[in-house]
């Protein structure tokens, strides 16, 4: 999930996209090569994200990177892992609210 | 990037000999270079202090799961065309296994049907096969599909010819004999490579392609070789046996069992 977030709506690279993790999880998560990959190759696997067709101009970046983008369905599968993040947060306002205040 | 540079990478990349090869022949330029652009923004020293443990857990998931055939949750049913594949390598294993009730008892025709029934099966269940493996290693699984169906494909041309050509041929009754050899040996040879792809790609039941390669290789090392009522003769008819059993699996599988997700167009 967190490198479907991390693509967004972009075409990201392996490079960008472990850097957007490490910005987004304000640093708590740092992605080696190996995690990065594997996961990609999962996403993949299961028709959430795919290799963009469009290559890097060779004079700007490096022929070998390969862009990542999501799919349709890792796009839906997203809105609705966010929708229910969402409803869970609200669930747990109220009383998480309450155990913030002073007994 | 300066020659000191060049050897932190050609190091990483010999390091990542420990993942499996189709993963590799996949990855290794993409992570080689991921490795390069976090040395040059982070520091030589911090790009290695992570990575030992990056590697190690990542390959080790990658070894267990190239040993879980299917470890999405999101799959999809087998497709009408996966079915019917299936089905015809389940059939063909059954001719194999028909054999058994005594060649005596079936007519010529019977007999030649019953090889050609086979070798179409077995085609059906590769290709089908080769659909889901080129996931796992497009190379490696074109290499295990294509002498399996050329083997069995020419098998089939031999008994089609033999049945086509004038006169009267009892079961098994075939001319030239050299022929036959060669269409026999590419059958076998070309079966028990495609369960060694098979086995090795881990995308299929690996019992099932391990017992397409033990009956393949006993049936070829039977071949001319039918020593009448001898242990030898045992041997290789239940090796016969295990490689019909091998296709019913493979069929049945193919058939029955969920398939990952293809990629979605985006909408």
């Amino acid at each position: 999930m967190l490198i479907m977030l991390a693509i967004g709506p972009e075409e990201r690279h392996g490079y960008a996209i472990m850097r957007e993790v490490a910005r987004i999880t304000e640093g708590a998560t740092k992605l080696g090569p190996g995690g990065v990959y594997t996961t990609i190759r999962r996403l993949l696997e299961d028709g959430l994200i795919e290799e963009s067709e469009e290559r890097p101009d060779p004079d700007l970046d490096d022929q070998r990177r390969r862009y990542y983008k999501l799919t349709g369905t890792g796009r839906a599968v997203v809105a609705s892992e966010a929708r229910r993040m969402e409803s869970l947060i609200a669930a747990a306002r109220p009383w998480a609210l309450e155990l913030r205040q002073p007994a | 990037m300066t020659a000191r540079a060049g050897g932190h990478e050609r190091i990483y990349r010999g390091l990542l000999r420990l993942y499996p090869a189709n993963y590799r022949e996949r990855y290794s330029e993409q992570m080689v270079q991921l490795f390069a652009d976090q040395r040059r923004d982070t520091g030589a020293a911090r790009a290695w202090l992570k990575t030992p443990v990056d590697l190690v857990t990542s390959a080790a998931s990658e070894h267990l799961r190239r040993n879980r055939p299917v470890a999405h949750s999101l799959t999809l049913q087998p497709t009408p065309a996966s079915r019917v594949s299936g089905l015809l390598g389940l059939i063909a294993g059954a001719m194999l296994l028909v054999g058994f009730l005594g060649t005596e008892a079936l007519t010529p025709d019977l007999f030649n049907l019953r090889l050609v029934v086979f070798t179409l099966g077995a085609i059906a269940v590769v290709i089908a096969a080769h659909q889901r493996q080129a996931r796992a290693g497009r190379r490696l699984a074109l290499s295990g599909a294509i002498p399996a169906i050329v083997g069995n494909a020419l098998y089939l041309v031999l008994v089609i010819r033999a049945v086509s050509a004038p006169g009267q041929i009892g079961p098994g009754d075939y001319q030239p004999v050299w022929l036959w050899i060669v269409g026999g040996a590419a059958l076998w040879l070309g079966d028990a490579w495609f369960g060694l792809v098979t086995l090795r790609l881990g995308v299929l039941n690996r019992a099932s392609a391990f017992a397409l390669v033990v009956g393949s290789l006993l049936a070829l090392a039977g071949m001319g070789n039918f020593l009448r009522g001898s242990p030898v003769e045992t041997i290789i008819l239940g090796g016969i046996a295990v490689h019909g059993l091998a296709w019913i699996l493979l069929g049945l599988e193919i058939a029955l069992r969920r398939r990952p997700a293809p990629p979605v167009a985006p909408a």
